[in-house]
């Protein structure tokens, strides 16, 4: 075993000292490196034996043996075991020296031997087992040239020997370790030539023929016996996976020494450029990445970072790609290149990140993989951007920063929506949008915080910053409906999902006043309402606005009510200006006004109490004039006269001179109706006859003014209203007619007949004058008038007895019946039913009376019997043809009966005729004194 | 004055069951008068007095409070209208009148009533005719059935039988008291139509005549009907000199004499 231990020793030294540029920190790059080889090349022998014992008898035997074969094979064999004593011995005392130089004797010893038994027998068949153990003890005696040229001797004259394929190995190792690489090279390809069967040394035969190669500067030519070992023993990608121990050694080794090629070669790019022309391979990618080791070892980190973008360049779709481009960020961030870091970390988004074909193309596991990386890396770009922008002081800077944050937030909130700072990313992108006043985008991110993850820490905080970005942004003004509606809603949400935030209060109020500007009058006035119940107290200012809004909703909404308490209490917000408190009031009194209007049909006295406290409520008020006025109309129309009175006349009073107060009189006069009381409503008439502006209203102001003197028996004043009116009016004709008709009716009331008899004579007049206005109206009172007329003489005609001188007072009796008999006429002629027959049988009956008169008139005195008889005559000569009249006349009235007519008047001429002609007319029914008949 | 009809047999049959053998009741249906108390007479008679005597607004109270619990009475209600006729009350009169109108018509009803259940009893008892023409939907009775008795169909016999009515003939007297305040009221056609009710009635009643003659004369201008009812007034009264004047006059005026000559 010293032999082989020697072997290595020198092996490693020379290797040392060829490859000291690739030297890893503290260690030293040996060949023990490659421990396959120490593992392999252990012992067969039996070891209990004492080789010494085992010696004695050998020697024992040669003491007394005389066959020359069997002397030289003990012979032999005792050199083995003496050699192979030496050997343990070395094994177990490799530090002291004297045993070292003690096994040395001892091997030179057995040198001896062999040599001895060369020299005694040159020629024997199995001399190559002398060669092979002499070659053994030349190593142990530190002898290596010799053992070299022993070596050489078996493997030239004993090629079959068992051992030369082992000699041919250690030969390679010997002539390796002693620098000659080409010879060594040539051992190691012997063994090769030899093949792989039943060749223990073949697959150590190739890997140390590259490195006998290597040392001879053939670098592609290594490569390619590297190569060649790598595709004999690990063909595939499992064989690689499955390898460890002694053979992982060997292959990380390879791979190392290969790596190192490449780089002598020119660097990353050879490792394409040597798989391109020889074919390419599945390990390649650990060529890349052990190259890369090498270059970090030694700190090259753009090196390093190229050939491991060498290997993404030229296998993009390998699933080992995106671990190898994050060695890369990792070495740059290790170099502290900030700069190359993140522009890797974006490259990295670029081509692994989520979305790109690369994520598309590969399963749950390579994207697991990339997760891991993308999302740190996303976060730092965009955090680094986002730090840098708060800290630039150049606007442009500031804001080139603010975008690149929130270009990676956005990015980031993409690829991981539902990660757990994705959240975050939303609520710095929100804050960075509103830093850059993009105030959609930040109420957009704000509401997604605040609402789509409600547990957020900062949730409510989102939200309120959502509807500060609303109050920010100035949208297109064909936007700005619907932006206030989002902001309204939004705000509704921050009150509903956080009803404990203190600012929920004043958050309903600008929403109130949000939807109140877009006339949402129902929305507005139910968040102005709920603004005021939240329990927080409002500052003035937004108390102010939540009365305002509720004030002007309510009114639109005809809620005139809460209108007036609500404008009220906002008008006494103390920074209003004049004209503003004034609007405020102006507009409350108009909210006291509709609310009257409101009452006015279901209540109306409610009605009129709202009108008349609108005065005491906004006493500045122009409103409240007319309210007061609509409350005296109202009260008309309620027929509550007493009240309405006192309202008008307050309303004269105080309003003299408003154009309303023209309207007074006619309510008064209607009130005063309602009252009955006449006289007061006949004043205001009589005003009315002299101010009303169109002379028709002032005309009948006057005849309805009269009428209501006559009927509060104001006589007088009926007379002189009259008396204006028949003077002033002849037309309209019918009520000029009835208006002389009214005086004469008074003036009979009175007892003054010569008045009526101007007045009765006035209506026959007007009537016959009227033409073709006349009515039936006309007609009848003209034809009441002249019978009327007839009656007074009639009765004066009946009061002037016939005395003597009897000429005389025929004159005097007849004058007055012939006015009546003229106004009789006069009567009859206008066809009155009503005045015919009583003045056609006064007519008849003066014409009897004149008669009768006549013939019961005083009697001159002194008259003898003829005389007397004579008288008589005479006074029957003159009453006859009256009696004929008399006689004549009622028969014309009687003869009515004929067609139907039959009042008190046909009667009478009946009876005046029964009378005047007892034998035609004097005919009585016979009537029924009883009837005893019961049934 | 009381007219009996003559006992009647009412057949019924019932409708409907074909198996049932037809029925015939036996009922007495002469209409009689209701009976008067005896002491109303001589209330009544006490009325008659106040009338005789001219007290005729004691005589309107008196009549007035008979009516009110007698309104069946014709005499009752003329009495009444005669002595508001008296105090000038000829409306209110007529109204009472009216009232003696709707007893007749009613006892016109009831005796008409009674005639076509006679009628009905009279052809049913013939058999000769069809039931169809019998107006109604019993079966057919064939000729030779029996006779029998039914509870349920007397029953509904009973049930459509005439009232017994106040009285058995109109009541005249209404007719000429009437034509009085018609008169009066110069209602012409109406009293000239009472009257001639009145005729009707009772073709022996002079003062209708007479009264009608007057309302011909003086009212209607109708001198020759005038003269034919003062002539059959002339001819009922007996001697009447008056009328005899009344005649000579109308003869005169309307020509009819100078026609005789």
């Amino acid at each position: 075993m010293k032999f082989f231990l020697s072997l290595v020793m020198i092996a490693a030294t020379l290797i040392n000292s060829g490859c000291s540029l690739f030297s890893r920190g503290d260690q030293t790059v040996r060949m023990s490196d490659i421990t396959s080889l120490k593992i392999r090349m252990v012992s067969n022998e039996a070891p209990d034996v004492s080789h010494d014992d085992v010696v004695r008898y050998y020697q024992a035997y040669l003491a007394v043996a005389t066959d020359p074969e069997m002397r030289v094979r003990v012979a032999h064999r005792i050199a083995g075991l003496k050699l192979q004593s030496d050997e343990i011995r070395m094994e177990r005392m490799t530090d002291d020296e004297a045993v070292l130089a003690e096994d040395q004797i001892l091997a030179k010893a057995s040198i001896d031997d062999y040599e001895n038994l060369l020299k005694a027998f040159p020629d024997r068949v199995d001399n190559d087992a002398i060669y092979y153990q002499l070659a053994k003890a030349y190593s142990l005696a530190g002898q290596p040239y010799q053992a070299i040229s022993v070596l050489e001797e078996l493997v030239k004259h004993y090629p079959r020997s068992i051992y030369y394929l082992e000699a041919q190995f250690r030969l390679g190792q010997l002539l390796y370790a002693a620098g000659d690489y080409e010879m060594s090279e040539a051992a190691y390809q012997a063994l090769m030539t030899a093949g792989p069967a039943a060749n223990r040394f073949y697959r150590d035969a190739e890997y140390l023929r590259g490195w006998s190669i290597f040392k001879q500067a053939r670098y592609e030519e290594s490569l390619l016996a590297f190569m060649r070992m790598l595709d004999e023993h690990f063909p595939d990608e499992a064989t690689l996976e499955a390898v460890q121990g002694g053979d992982l050694d060997l292959l990380n080794d390879t791979l190392r020494i290969m790596a190192i090629m490449f780089d002598y070669l020119g660097g990353w790019n050879q490792i394409a450029r040597f798989f391109d022309e020889h074919g390419a391979r599945y390990y390649e990618y650990k060529l890349y990445s052990q190259l890369a080791d090498q270059y970090y070892e030694k700190k090259y980190y753009k090196s390093a970072a190229s050939t491991l973008r060498a290997y993404v360049e030229r296998y993009p779709d390998s699933d080992r790609a995106p671990s190898y481009y994050e060695r890369l960020i990792t070495g740059y961030e290790t170099a502290g290149y900030p700069e190359l870091l993140r522009k890797h970390k974006e490259i990295y988004n670029e081509r692994f990140g989520i979305g790109t074909p690369y994520w598309e193309a590969h399963d749950v596991k390579v994207r697991a993989k990339i997760t891991v990386a993308l999302s740190k890396y996303i976060w730092d770009l965009a955090t680094f951007s986002h730090g840098w922008a708060q800290v630039a002081k150049k606007r442009s800077e500031k804001e080139q920063g603010f975008n690149e944050a929130a270009r990676w937030y956005s990015e980031y909130i993409r690829s991981f929506p539902k990660a757990a700072d994705t959240v975050k990313a939303h609520f710095l992108l929100a804050e960075i949008s509103f830093e850059l006043e993009r105030y959609d985008n930040a109420r957009n991110n704000y509401e997604i915080v605040a609402y789509q993850y409600p547990f957020y820490e900062g949730a409510a905080e989102a939200g309120y910053a959502a509807l500060l970005a609303y109050a920010k942004y100035t949208p297109a003004p064909d936007h700005e409906l619907e932006w206030r509606q989002l902001n309204v809603a939004s705000a509704k949400r921050f009150v509903t999902e956080f009803p404990d935030d203190p600012r929920r209060g004043t958050v309903l109020v600008n929403t109130a006043e949000t939807l109140l500007k877009d006339k949402y009058y129902e929305q507005a006035l139910s968040t102005a309402r709920l603004s005021q119940q939240t329990g927080v107290e409002l500052s003035p200012r937004y108390r102010y606005g939540a009365s305002l809004v509720q004030g002007h909703s309510s009114f639109e909404l005809d809620f005139y009510d809460e209108a007036e308490i609500s404008l009220l209490s906002a008008s006494t917000y103390e920074k209003l200006s004049r004209k503003e408190r004034a609007d405020l009031r102006q507009k409350a009194a108009a909210a006291i006004y509709k609310q009257g209007e409101q009452a006015k049909n279901d209540s109306p006295q409610q009605a009129v109490d709202h009108w008349l406290r609108l005065a005491e409520v906004v006493p500045e008020s122009t409103l409240k004039v007319n309210a007061e006025y609509d409350a005296a109309t109202l009260l008309m129309d309620m027929q509550n006269y007493d009240r309405a009175e006192n309202v008008l006349l307050k309303f004269r009073q105080e309003y003299p001179d408003h154009k309303l107060t023209k309207d007074i009189p006619s309510k008064l006069i209607v009130a005063y109706e309602g009252k009955g009381e006449w006289r007061k409503a006949a004043f205001e008439l009589m005003t009315l006859s002299n101010v009303a502006k169109e002379e028709d209203e002032r005309r009948i102001a006057c005849f309805q003014s009269a009428e209501y003197f006559e009927k509060a028996n104001d006589l007088d004043n009926a007379i002189v209203m009259y008396k204006r009116y028949a003077h002033t009016y002849k037309t309209p004709f019918d009520p000029a007619v009835e208006a002389h008709y009214k005086l004469d009716q008074i003036y009979a009331l009175q007892g003054d007949e010569e008045k009526r008899r101007f007045w009765l004579d006035k209506i026959i007049r007007l009537h016959r004058n009227g033409k073709n206005q006349q009515t039936e109206r006309s007609r009848y009172l003209a034809s009441s008038a002249a019978f009327q007329l007839a009656e007074f003489d009639r009765v004066a005609f009946e009061k002037i007895k016939l005395t003597l001188p009897l000429a005389k007072s025929i004159v005097r009796k007849n004058e007055p019946m012939q006015r009546a008999l003229k106004r009789y006429t006069q009567a009859v002629e206008m066809k009155v039913l009503e005045f015919t027959t009583p003045a056609t049988f006064h007519i008849a009956d003066m014409y009897a009376q004149m008669s009768k008169a006549l013939m019961t008139s005083e009697k001159p005195k002194g008259m003898d019997e003829v005389e007397a008889e004579e008288y008589q005559y005479l006074l029957e000569d003159q009453a006859f043809p009256l009696d004929e009249a008399a006689i004549d006349i009622h028969q014309t009235n009687i003869r009515r009966t004929y067609d139907g007519l039959y009042d008190e008047w046909v009667k009478k001429s009946f009876s005046s005729l029964s009378e005047l002609m007892p034998g035609q007319y004097n005919k009585p029914e016979k009537v029924t004194t009883y009837v005893d008949q019961i049934r | 004055m009381l007219i009996r009809f003559a006992s009647l047999l009412l057949l019924v049959t019932l409708a409907g069951c074909a198996t049932k053998a037809p029925l015939v009741v036996v009922d007495d249906l002469t209409p009689k008068e209701q009976p008067l108390a005896e002491d109303f007479k001589v209330t009544y008679e006490k009325g008659l007095v106040l009338l005789q005597d001219g007290e005729y607004d004691e005589a309107v109270i008196f009549w007035k409070a008979l009516s009110d619990s007698h309104p069946h009475l014709p005499g009752v209600w003329t009495n009444y209208g005669l002595a508001l006729y008296h105090t000038g009350e000829y409306q209110a009169s007529l109204d009472a009148l009216a009232y003696v109108d709707g007893i007749n018509a009613k006892l016109e009803a009831q005796l008409g009533a009674a005639k076509q259940q006679v009628l009905s009893a009279a052809v049913v008892s013939d058999s000769d005719l069809t039931p169809e023409e019998l107006n109604a939907e019993p079966p057919a009775i064939e000729e030779g059935t029996d006779v029998a008795l039914d509870e349920e169909a007397v029953q509904a016999a009973n049930s459509t039988a005439v009232s017994k009515p106040i009285m058995l003939q109109p009541y005249c007297p209404v007719h000429g008291v009437r034509a009085l305040p018609q008169r009066e009221l110069g209602l012409f056609t109406a009293a000239e139509k009472s009257y001639k009710a009145a005729i009707a009635c009772n073709s022996t009643d002079a003062k209708a005549h007479y009264n009608l003659g007057i309302l011909f004369d003086l009212y209607r201008n109708d001198l020759v009907s005038a003269l034919a009812e003062y002539k059959q007034a002339r001819v009922l009264m007996g001697d009447d000199k008056t009328l005899d004047v009344w005649i000579a006059d109308l003869e005169r005026r309307s020509g009819i004499e100078e026609g005789k000559e």
